[in-house]
């Protein structure tokens, strides 16, 4: 397993605002403030991490894939990873300080800006996570596939705890729900392969109005 | 000339809240409560919701018009009833999730439409959940939750809390509950955002 810190420059500020309601239309002034006071201080917030692990698939059928931790149980992924050799297991946290930063708020108003912030932290954090095994590996990876999404129970998490000790990031999770602490906390698995993968796994799922679909 | 009445929505709808210290003992003065929120305050409310679902105003603008319909709240609450839907709304995020941005968004703006909230919190016990509604004799229960793994709970939720309290209504809510879970769940609704909530409550509880 491989582990790294992940800098808080990841941060884009139009995410966060897309995060927080704004189609074409911009923040009032007051608003504005808080949301540049919200990110000025994230970007000096440490314990974003990330670690990853990459594993050969060692059995599939149309059902899913057998890792060496643990049967993923998705058609869906079982589709997109045909032309895989290997997988990456990966996991994110925004860190304890983005939890305390909601929790300390001192409205709504600001818990919310904050909540978004943590939001964009992880998923950009698995953005330069996936940057990173490209860069280490050279190998072709498709899009992050998580547990919970498309036809991949929530419990599949546990194959990612098998193979990412979700401690070594300070990541605690309930026994029965698999929640994660730091709340803003991301574990996924994606394809390795060569040019010709597969790489979205939205193509192959039946939920055609998900708000999480990838074109 | 432009009314007093008119002047306080304007206060709300800008977010100004100097202008709406200022408006507010006026607005008082001049028209009862029933007609400052039937007039002003909800007819601005429901705007800002709009706005909001076409993405043309942010969840922390809501936000904004939520804390100055509270202030006003506050502020005519002394002055004798506010207008209450005389319903008790119970919310709480289920056992297993400690998610609870939405949940909390969701209460505010149910205060802002003068209904009586009870917030049991977030990871609440089944238990928790059927004793704190049994214990208002709540109207309505939202049950909010982002995990798919604790449908199973909130099934459980539902089941008791019909048995508990008949006639009782019951709305879940969270990023992957859609129609055909809540259908499946036996809920009496489907939040689907904030938008439309106070519509689909009040469909509910007519």
């Amino acid at each position: 397993m491989k582990q790294m810190e992940i800098p808080p420059e990841i941060i884009d500020p139009q995410v966060v605002l897309r995060n927080l309601g704004y189609g074409d239309s911009s923040p009032s002034a007051e608003v504005s403030d808080l949301i540049d006071s919200s990110l000025q201080k994230a970007r000096g917030i440490h314990g974003i991490k990330g670690a990853y692990i990459v594993q050969p698939i060692t059995g599939r059928s149309d059902r899913g894939l057998e890792t060496g931790f643990g049967w993923i149980d998705s058609p869906c992924f079982a589709a997109i990873s045909k032309d895989a050799s290997e997988l990456v297991f990966g996991l994110v946290t925004a860190g304890q300080a983005v939890d305390e930063k909601v929790n300390q708020s001192a409205n709504l108003i600001e818990a919310c800006i904050w909540d978004a912030v943590g939001t964009v932290i992880s998923e950009q954090a698995v953005e330069h996570l996936l940057t990173v095994i490209t860069a280490e590996t050279g190998g072709e990876l498709s899009m992050p596939f998580s547990p919970g999404y498309c036809d991949w129970e929530l419990s599949g998490q546990r194959v990612v705890f098998n193979a990412l000790n979700p401690s070594v990031l300070g990541i605690t999770y309930f026994k029965d729900s698999f929640m994660m602490t730091p709340q803003k906390s991301v574990s996924f698995v994606a394809c390795m392969g060569t040019a010709d993968l597969e790489k979205n796994p939205c193509k192959y799922c039946n939920m055609k109005k998900c708000f999480m679909r990838r074109k | 000339m432009q009314s007093v009445l008119s002047k306080f929505k304007e206060a709300i709808d800008s977010r100004n809240r100097a202008a709406l210290t200022e408006m507010l003992p006026l607005v008082m003065e001049e028209n009862d409560i029933g007609e400052i929120f039937s007039q002003g305050v909800y007819p601005v409310l429901n705007t800002a919701r709009e706005e909001f679902q076409n993405r043309r105003l942010g969840i922390p603008e809501l936000l904004l018009s939520l804390d100055l319909v509270s202030t006003v709240l506050k502020a005519v609450s002394k002055d004798g009833d506010i207008p209450k839907r005389n319903k008790h709304i119970v919310l709480g995020v289920i056992e297993g999730d400690t998610h609870d941005m939405g949940k909390n968004i969701i209460r505010d703006l149910y205060r802002g439409y003068g209904f009586e909230v009870t917030d049991l919190g977030k990871n609440v016990k089944v238990s928790q959940f059927v004793d704190g509604a049994v214990s208002v004799n709540a109207d309505l229960v939202g049950i909010s939750t982002m995990m798919s793994t604790t449908l199973d709970r909130l099934g459980e939720v539902i089941q008791l809390l019909k048995e508990k309290i008949p006639g009782v209504k019951v709305i879940v809510g969270g990023a992957f509950i859609n129609q055909k879970i809540a259908d499946g769940l036996k809920a009496d609704a489907y939040a689907e955002d904030a938008a439309t909530l106070i519509e689909t409550t009040d469909g509910l509880l007519a």
